[in-house]
C-alpha cells in the first residue's frame, strides 16, 4: 500500500527515447487519468494534475531510472498501481518501482551513463579528449557562451567494444552545473574534428548527495 | 542504427515511431496477410482522420491480418531517408513497406495525389500499376476523392468504392484464399477483385477519345468484368464496427478528441457539394448506442472533448436527445462537447448551453452565397434571417466573432450575388449592435472566408466551368471595393490551388502522365501552401500535352461521357441533370426530411430513415 507524496520510477528507452520530454508530459497526464489513478490535482480555474519529473531526457536518450512525484488523494495497493499505468504504455515505457517518497529531487547530486558511439573512433583518442578541457556553447542570458564540462565529469571509464567504443560516466546532475550527456558527446565530437550522430545515451542510475543510489 | 541516427535528426521524430497507447503490434510470423494503411499527409493530421481509425479497427479484427499505420514523412525526414536509402516503413513493425502483402492509401482530397506517388517512389514500389511484379504490394485506394479514380487510375492496382467497413475483410479473405491455395498471382487476384461488389480494377478496362478529346467509350476488356461498380455501403450505422479505443499520439495533431460519428449523408442537397451526395443514402445511429461508443471512448482515451461528427449536425434528428444523454455525464468528468458542421438555420439557445464548454470566441457559419436568389440556385436553403438569428444566440451568449464562408464562381453568379457577400455580412455587423444582449465595449468581427467553386464529380454542377483567373480576380477586386464596414475582413482562397484541384477532380485517365510529370518535378504536399508550385504544375500539364483548362473550366456537355460514370453512387445522373436545371431556374428542392426528391439512393438499401419514410 502507498499514500500521500509517492515516487514512481520508470524506464523509457527503445523507440520511446525519440518522444520529448514535453510530449512525455502532455501523455501521463492521460495515461493517469484513463488509468483511474486518484492523482492530486492542483487548484485554480483550469485544474491539471501535479506532477514533478527528475532530470529531464534530451530526445535520443534512454534511461532505466526516470523519477516522477505525484501525490495519491487515495492510498492504493502498490502492485495494482503499476499494473493500471503499465497499461497505458507500450513496453518500451514501463512504471518499475513505486513508494512513499521522503527526499526530494534537490537532494540529486549526479547521473551516470552509459553512451556508446558505433561511429569510427580511437579508443585513445576519447581516452584523450578527458584529459583537457571539452568546450561546448551554451545559450544563456548573456548570449552564447563557452562552457568546459570537464569540471561536471565525476568520473570516466571508456572501453573498446565488438563494434563501438563504450564511455561510462558520472555527470554532475546538480541544477547549477547539470552536465546534459548528448552535450558532451557533442563536445568530444568537436574535440576529435567531426559531428558525432550515430551514438546511444543511456541513463542507467541517479545518485544523491551521500552517492547512493538516489531514493 | 542508420534510422535512428536520422530520428534523432528529425523534427518531431515522435511521426515515426508509433508505439502509441492503442497501437496494435502482432506476431508477423504468424499473420496470413499485412496491410500498411497509407495517409498521404503527415503524422497530425493523418491521426486525425476518423475513416481511417475505424477501418485500421477493422482489418485489425481480423485475427490473421496485421494492419500498420503510414504517414508522409515531412520534408527534413524526407531528404535524410533518401540521402541514407532508408525506405518508407510503417510505424508500429518500423518494416518497409516493400514486406506487405498489401499497401492501402485513404485519399481524402484531390491535392494529396503527388504524395501517394512520393511515398510510392519513397517505399521502392514502382509508380505504375503495370510495372509491378507478382512479389509486389497489392496497391490500393479508397476514400472520397475516389469518386474520380480516373486521374490516379495507372498507379492503383485497385479501388474500394464506397464504405470499407466490411468491403475491405472480404478483399483481404479473398487475398488470402487465394495465397493459401496457392493460386495467387497479380493479375489473377485482380480479375478475381473485379467481381466483388465495389471494387474496381482500372487495368480491366479500356478507354478510348474522340479527336475533341471528349471520351468516346469505357469498356471492360473481358465479358466477366462488370461494366458498372456500385458503391458499397453500410446499412445499419448501429451494428458496424466503431471503434472502442484510439491510438493515443505522443505529439499533438489536429484533432486531439474523440470523434463520434452520429450519422452519414446529408438530407440537404447542396447542389456544388459532393459529399452531400456521395455519402446517400442518410443513415443514422442511435442516440443509445452512440452514448454507449462516446462513453466507452472516453474511458479508453481520457479525451476530454467529444466532437459529434457528420455533415451537419442540426440534422440529426436525435440531436436533443442525444446530447441531453452526453451530457448527464460529460459535465461530471469535465468533457465538453463541440458540434462542427452547425446550420444556422438550427442554431438555438439550447445548442448553445450545449456547446459552452468549448472555449470559443467566435462562431461560424456557412451562408456560401451572398443573395437569396443564388442560395437558391445552389439549394443551400437558407434564409438571412435565419443567419442573423443564429448570430444573436451567439451574441447572446458574449461572442463577437462571426466566421462567414462563401463560395465565388457558383453557376449564375453575377456581380449582384458578390456585392451580397458584403451586404449579408455588413447586416451581420448591424445586428451585433442591434442584440441588447451584446457585450458591452466589445465590437464585432466578421471574416469572410471566400473560396472559389470547384466543379466536382458526382454533384448538380459537375458539368459547370470554373471561373478563369481573370473573371476570379475581378471578382476579388469588386467585393473589396463594396465592402465599406472596416470591421468586415475578408480573405480569399489561392485560386490557382483551385484551378489545379478542378483539373484533376474531373480528370480523365489522360491526367495520369500529368500527375507522373508533376511528380518528377518533385511535386507534392500540394495542400500546403509552403510547397504548392502553380508553376510546376503548369509545366507538368505541358509535359504530359494536357490542357488543364479543358477539365477545370470547360462547361461539359450534358450528354457526354463523364470519366466517371462507370461508378454507381446510388444518386442517380437523372436526378442530377434536374437539379442542375432547377438551379438556372433558382428553384429549390426540398431536402430529403420534407420530401423525397427521388435522387435514387434509396436502391442502394440501409436503414435509412428519411429513405424508409418515402
Amino acid at each position: 500500500m502507498v499514500q500521500g507524496k509517492i515516487r514512481l520510477v520508470f524506464k523509457k528507452e527503445g523507440k520511446l527515447k525519440f518522444i520529448s520530454h514535453l510530449d512525455l508530459i502532455r501523455t501521463m497526464k492521460g495515461a493517469f487519468s484513463r488509468a483511474g489513478i486518484p492523482i492530486y490535482y492542483s487548484e485554480g480555474f483550469n485544474p491539471h494534475p501535479k506532477m514533478v519529473f527528475s532530470l529531464p531526457l534530451s530526445i535520443g536518450c534512454e534511461s532505466v531510472c526516470e523519477y516522477l512525484d505525484i501525490k495519491l488523494n487515495e492510498p492504493m495497493e502498490r502492485e495494482e498501481l503499476l499494473e493500471r499505468l503499465n497499461a497505458q504504455f507500450p513496453p518500451e515505457l514501463q512504471f518499475t518501482d513505486v513508494y512513499e517518497r521522503t527526499t526530494d529531487f534537490q537532494s540529486i547530486r549526479s547521473a551516470e551513463y552509459e553512451i556508446t558511439v558505433y561511429e569510427e573512433v580511437e579508443l585513445e583518442e576519447v581516452k584523450k579528449a578527458f584529459e583537457s578541457p571539452i568546450i561546448i556553447t551554451k545559450k544563456s542570458k548573456k548570449g552564447m557562451v563557452d562552457v568546459d564540462l570537464i569540471p561536471g565529469v565525476l568520473s570516466c571509464f571508456a572501453e573498446k567494444t565488438e563494434n563501438a567504443v563504450r564511455i561510462r560516466v558520472e555527470l554532475l546532475a546538480k541544477q547549477e552545473g547539470y552536465v546534459n550527456p548528448d552535450h558532451l558527446v557533442k563536445g568530444i565530437g568537436a574535440k576529435l574534428g567531426r559531428e558525432l550522430w550515430d551514438y546511444d545515451i543511456m541513463r542507467t542510475a541517479v545518485y544523491d548527495d551521500g552517492g547512493r543510489i538516489f531514493r | 542504427m542508420k534510422k535512428d541516427v536520422i530520428l534523432k535528426k528529425a523534427l518531431k521524430p515522435g511521426r515515426y515511431i508509433g508505439a502509441e497507447y492503442g497501437e496494435i503490434r502482432k506476431d508477423k510470423e504468424k499473420m496470413d496477410a499485412r496491410v500498411a494503411f497509407c495517409f498521404p499527409d503527415t503524422y497530425e493530421i493523418g491521426m486525425s482522420n476518423l475513416g481511417m481509425r475505424i477501418l485500421w479497427g477493422v482489418l485489425n479484427r481480423m485475427p490473421n491480418v496485421w494492419c500498420e499505420r503510414c504517414y508522409a514523412p515531412a520534408d527534413d525526414m524526407e531528404s535524410m531517408m533518401r540521402e541514407e536509402n532508408i525506405p518508407l516503413f510503417a510505424l508500429e513493425s518500423q518494416d518497409d513497406l516493400t514486406c506487405f502483402d498489401v499497401v492501402a492509401f485513404t485519399l481524402q482530397y484531390e491535392l494529396s495525389f503527388s504524395n501517394v506517388l512520393n511515398m510510392l517512389d519513397l517505399a521502392g514500389i514502382p509508380l505504375l500499376s503495370e510495372d509491378r511484379g507478382d512479389d509486389c504490394p497489392i496497391i490500393i485506394g479508397g476514400g472520397p476523392a475516389i469518386y474520380n479514380p480516373e486521374p490516379i487510375a495507372d498507379f492503383f492496382d485497385v479501388f474500394s468504392i464506397g464504405e470499407g467497413e466490411e468491403a475491405l475483410p472480404e478483399f483481404m479473405e479473398l487475398y488470402i484464399k487465394m495465397k493459401k491455395e496457392g493460386t495467387y498471382t497479380r493479375q489473377g487476384f485482380l480479375r478475381e477483385v473485379s467481381h466483388l461488389e465495389g471494387f474496381y480494377v482500372p487495368s480491366l478496362y479500356e478507354v478510348g477519345y474522340k479527336a475533341d478529346g471528349t471520351m468516346d467509350y469505357f469498356r471492360p476488356k473481358y465479358p466477366d468484368v462488370p461494366a458498372k461498380i456500385k458503391k458499397r455501403i453500410i446499412a445499419d450505422l448501429d451494428k458496424v464496427y466503431y471503434p472502442d479505443k484510439f491510438v493515443i499520439p505522443y505529439i499533438e495533431t489536429v484533432h486531439d478528441r474523440i470523434m463520434l460519428e452520429i450519422f452519414r449523408g446529408c438530407i440537404r442537397g447542396c447542389r456544388f457539394c459532393q459529399a452531400g451526395m456521395t455519402y446517400r443514402p442518410v443513415r443514422h445511429a442511435s442516440p443509445d448506442v452512440l452514448n454507449c461508443r462516446a462513453r466507452k471512448l472516453h474511458e479508453n482515451t481520457g479525451y476530454d472533448e467529444i466532437s459529434l461528427t457528420c455533415l451537419s449536425v442540426s440534422d440529426y434528428p436525435h440531436l436533443s436527445e442525444l446530447t441531453d444523454e452526453l451530457l448527464k455525464w460529460t459535465d461530471d468528468k469535465k468533457v465538453s462537447l463541440s458540434l462542427p458542421s452547425q446550420r444556422a438555420d438550427a442554431f438555438t439557445h439550447e445548442l448553445m448551453k450545449k456547446i459552452s464548454g468549448v472555449r470559443q470566441s467566435g462562431i461560424t457559419f456557412a451562408p456560401e452565397a451572398g443573395t437569396q436568389r443564388l442560395r437558391d440556385a445552389i439549394n443551400k436553403n437558407l434564409y438571412e434571417e435565419d443567419l442573423f438569428k443564429a448570430c444573436n444566440v451567439a451574441f447572446d451568449f458574449g461572442k463577437n466573432k462571426v466566421k462567414l464562408y462563401f463560395m465565388s464562381g457558383l453557376p449564375t453568379e453575377t456581380d449582384e450575388d458578390i456585392k451580397g457577400i458584403a451586404e449579408l455580412s455588413e447586416k451581420v455587423v448591424k445586428e451585433y449592435y442591434r442584440n441588447p444582449n451584446r457585450v458591452k465595449g466589445k465590437h464585432p468581427e466578421v471574416t469572410l472566408s471566400v473560396s472559389c467553386f470547384i466543379p466536382k464529380p458526382f454533384t448538380a454542377f459537375q458539368w459547370e466551368a470554373q471561373d478563369d483567373f481573370e473573371e476570379q480576380e475581378r471578382k476579388q477586386a469588386y467585393l473589396a471595393s463594396v465592402i465599406t464596414d472596416k470591421r468586415v475582413k475578408y480573405n480569399w482562397h489561392d485560386a490557382k490551388v483551385g484551378h489545379v484541384e478542378a483539373a484533376f477532380a474531373r480528370g480523365s485517365r489522360k491526367l495520369c502522365a500529368v500527375l507522373l510529370e508533376a511528380h518528377k518535378m518533385g511535386v507534392k504536399f500540394d495542400a500546403w501552401d509552403e510547397f504548392f508550385s502553380y508553376e510546376k504544375w503548369m509545366a507538368a500539364f505541358k509535359a504530359a500535352g494536357v490542357d488543364p483548362d479543358f477539365y477545370a473550366r470547360r462547361r461539359i456537355g450534358m450528354d457526354e461521357l463523364l470519366p466517371w460514370d462507370m461508378l454507381e453512387i446510388g444518386v442517380t445522373k437523372a436526378f442530377l441533370k434536374s437539379e442542375c436545371k432547377k438551379a438556372y431556374e433558382s428553384v429549390t428542392t426540398p431536402n430529403c426530411k420534407e420530401k423525397c426528391a427521388g435522387c435514387g439512393a434509396d436502391k442502394l438499401g440501409g436503414k435509412c430513415t428519411w429513405c424508409r419514410e418515402k
